[in-house]
């Protein structure tokens, strides 16, 4: 089989995998957002849980569910369903967080007009809550698409470092084998272009299609409505296809015309609960200090391996924690003058957008060439496949967010003739800073899923595991090694740990820094 | 003959989006001289924001000239400041900070300036409010903030772009009347005010001079000297007058 049709099949792999964990994801999230949105009693249970699953490093959960999953269905049913499983948590809370938002804040009129006309309760589901709620699942499919690509790619790379969790197909096994068998550099180039394309498309002809579909429903008015042209091509297939499920759509209210001001402009990836209690939390810790007390006292000959945890962690928060603090450096001033430039705007975001397409993993191979035989070399890997991972987060979250602000803020600084220093310290630094702040609470928490790739990159080569890059220490290198050595309570100590230890960061430090910035320094449109 | 503070020549503007171009301002010339206060008033979305923006070198011109001094506008000049309809107010800075924000550029001591800023909070009546920050303020009083910032550099042009339109009418009321009699009383440093407004009521109350704008694209359609004295009078037949004539020139520019 020749190298494009081996690609092409790899990415139609890659691809079924996640269009099926993102269906699945609107499935999910539309009846867990509701559920939560109507009840009381489900709203005290899933918006908790939701919370947790944005926090934890969910990558770091694959190893095990990889591992639980393959030993009671074997063979490639059982690594895909994993696999397909972990983008799928990877994208459904956010998913479920957005239609949660949009029926909580359905407008009070609409659900007297439902009492009015006597809706049934499925009827209101389908007439009411799922309609108005379009334009949010619209939204967070094009971040979760972005986020679940990563998923994708880290999880098909790393399911190739073992012969037993391999899955067959996928171009995150293509950029591994090309890792492994220097020289391909062709072929490597074409399967980048070859996932950007794939990329682009899905964009093109599935969620801006979508998006432009769904702001029917939208009951704001919205001036930058995205167009698509394909769209139009869909709806006339439509009309003569599926004429009946057009029957669906409401009642289409005249544009511009505000039923309610009330529907939230929050588009963030990453969303804090603004919970005054963190019971949650507080027992999720608790829970998790529970069961490392139980490893440990159950397995007392591991008594040991909580020092190597330890060290382990400490030295791949220095490593995330530089690593952010450098990325920080550069894209703060970076997003300010991306978000405030005026010509080339459109064209900078498209060719950033190309950019951000291409997951970090995927670039390793590049990285691996690049710093071959430099004197820490691993660690250097590490470091730029965490940088990577990360400034992207925060440099679309500066451009979302600074791109409300209105105009008449610059414009003043402008026509009060501020210099250079004051500018950016009293008006730029400032108005970026809860976008900013944003971005970084997500950036971060991606980090420390890029670890188990980004510490220990392992490769299968003629049935042979091959280690292209494996940092001094590290957790992610340890829960990597744990697996794959199949030491389990080794393993659960190591991720229980980075858990808790992302969990009190999140409780201690990002909540705080956001409360705070976002009182501070939000700009009321 | 007096030599005008501000000209403005053959003015034009207009957007251009991909490959189509809006012609937002067709053609605004007119000469504006010391101690007039000038109004200019159109139809809503006919370009004055993007006019007064011209004026204050905010926004670059497609074609003609501001003169200013005689000298061409290309960036914001000193002597020329901009009140905001929407306050533009730095909602991390205290009402006092935002006000200092105007004098970045003076060589004054920290002192000197501190000392006019709380002086000029004083005049807008917000003695105490100095420490407060915006959004402890209320809509009135954060724009006796946004034109304190505007006055404190001793400006000698005062440009306003629908100043009292974000306020409800009893505050606006006030605000007006309040601006107007510091203006008009000599105790600040302005010569020349001009203000946008879409509110017939609004520019007969305080105008020398009415400036009236076409519809987009747009072009002055007619342009009024307001010879009553001030208090108006809003029962007397002037007022009557110019009020209807106003509102048939508008209503002839919005259809
Ligand atoms: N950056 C821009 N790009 C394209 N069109 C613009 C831009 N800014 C303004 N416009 C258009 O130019 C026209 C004039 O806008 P402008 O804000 O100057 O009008 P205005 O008279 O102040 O309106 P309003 O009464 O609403 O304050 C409007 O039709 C607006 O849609
Ligand atoms: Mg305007």
């Amino acid at each position: 089989m020749d190298f494009l049709s081996a690609l092409a099949l790899d990415l139609a792999a890659s691809w079924t995998r996640i269009l099926v964990a993102l269906f699945a994801s609107i499935v999910f999230g539309i009846l867990v957002g509701i559920a939560a949105a109507t009840s009381r009693v489900l709203e005290r249970i899933i918006l908790p849980i939701l919370d947790i699953l944005q926090t934890i490093p969910i990558l770091g959960f694959f190893p095990i569910v990889i591992f639980l999953v393959v030993s009671y269905i074997p063979g490639y049913i059982g690594v895909n369903i994993a696999v397909v499983f972990l983008i799928f948590t990877s994208m459904s809370w956010n998913i479920a967080f957005g239609v949660y938002e949009s029926a909580k804040s359905l407008p009070q009129e609409l659900h007297e007009i439902a009492a009015l006309y006597g809706l049934s309760p499925l009827r209101k589901l389908l007439r009411i809550y799922i309609p108005s709620a379009l334009p949010r699942i619209a939204y967070q499919s094009t971040i979760s698409f972005s986020i679940g690509l990563f998923y994708l790619a880290t999880s098909e790379i790393f399911s190739t470092g073992s012969a037993n969790f391999a899955v067959t197909y996928g171009v995150g096994i293509e950029i591994a084998r090309l890792a492994a068998s220097a020289g391909s550099f062709y072929n490597y180039l074409l399967a980048i272009i070859g996932f950007v394309i794939a990329v682009i498309l899905t964009r093109v002809f599935l969620l801006r299609p979508f998006s432009a579909y769904s702001e029917r429903f939208s009951l704001s008015p919205n001036e930058n409505a995205s167009e698509s042209a394909v769209l139009g091509f869909y709806s006339l297939i439509g009309k003569i296809l599926i004429k009946p499920l057009m029957s669906l759509r409401p009642r289409r209210p005249k544009r511009r015309v505000v039923i309610s001001p009330r529907i939230p402009q929050a588009k963030k990836p990453y969303k804090l609960v603004r919970h005054k209690h963190f019971a949650h939390i507080y027992a999720l810790l608790g829970a998790l200090v529970l069961v490392l007390l139980a490893i440990l006292l159950l397995n007392t000959s591991q008594l040991g391996e909580e020092i190597i945890v330890l060290n382990a962690l400490a030295a791949s928060f220095v490593r995330v924690w530089a690593t952010y603090i450098a990325c920080a450096a550069i894209s703060l001033p970076l997003g300010i003058c991306i978000a405030l430039s005026k010509r080339g705007f459109e064209a900078i975001m498209s060719v950033l957008q190309v950019l951000s397409s291409i997951p970090a993993p995927i670039l390793m191979p590049a990285l691996i060439a690049l710093l071959a035989g430099t004197a820490f070399f691993s660690e250097a890997l590490a470091i730029s496949v965490i940088f990577i991972s990360m400034i992207w987060y925060i440099l679309f979250s500066m451009v979302s967010g600074m791109r409300t602000i209105p105009a008449s803020i610059f414009e003043a600084a402008r026509s009060n003739r501020l210099g250079w220093v004051q500018l950016w310290r009293k008006v730029y630094i400032p108005a970026s800073l809860p976008s900013f702040v944003t971005g970084s609470i997500t950036a971060v928490g991606g980090a420390w899923n890029s670890l188990i790739i980004a510490e220990y990159f392992t490769v299968q080569s003629n049935s042979q595991m091959v280690v292209l890059g494996q940092v001094g220490t590290g957790i992610g290198k340890l829960i990597d090694t744990a697996v794959f050595s199949g030491n389990t309570s080794l393993m659960l100590l190591s991720i229980i740990s980075m858990t808790i230890m992302v969990v009190v960061v999140n409780r201690l430090l990002w909540q705080k820094v956001y409360n705070r910035v976002t009182t501070r320094y939000r700009i009321e449109v | 003959m007096m030599k005008p503070i501000l000209e403005l020549d053959n003015v034009r503007l207009y957007f251009s989006k991909g490959r189509f171009r809006t012609e937002i301002i067709k053609d605004v010339s007119f000469e504006a001289y010391k101690d007039e206060f000038v109004s200019i008033i159109g139809p809503s979305g006919c370009g004055k924001s993007s006019l007064i923006r011209i004026i204050s070198g905010l926004l670059q011109s497609n074609g003609g000239e501001v003169l200013y001094n005689g000298a061409e506008v290309l960036s914001p000049p000193r002597g020329m400041s901009l009140v905001f309809q929407d306050f533009a107010l730095l909602p991390w800075l205290t009402a006092l900070e935002n006000v200092k924000l105007a004098l970045s550029d003076s060589n004054e001591s920290e002192e000197s300036k501190e000392r006019r800023c709380k002086k000029m909070l004083q005049e807008v009546g917000l003695k105490g409010s100095a420490e407060a920050y915006p959004k402890e303020l209320s809509g009135g009083m954060k724009q006796r903030v946004g034109i304190a910032r505007a006055l404190v550099s001793n400006p000698e042009v005062l440009l306003m772009d629908e100043p009292f339109s974000s306020l409800d009418a009893i505050t606006a009321d006030q605000l007006r009347k309040e601006t107007h009699h510091l203006l008009k009383n000599k105790k600040t440093s302005v010569k020349l005010v001009i203000m946008v407004s879409h509110s017939i009521e609004e520019v007969i109350e305080v105008s020398d001079r009415i400036i009236v704008l076409d519809r987009v694209p747009t072009s002055i359609i007619d342009d009024i000297y307001v010879k009553m004295k001030y208090p108006r009078d809003m029962r007397s037949k002037q007022y009557f007058e110019l009020a209807s004539r106003l509102r048939k020139l508008l209503h002839s520019a919005q259809s």
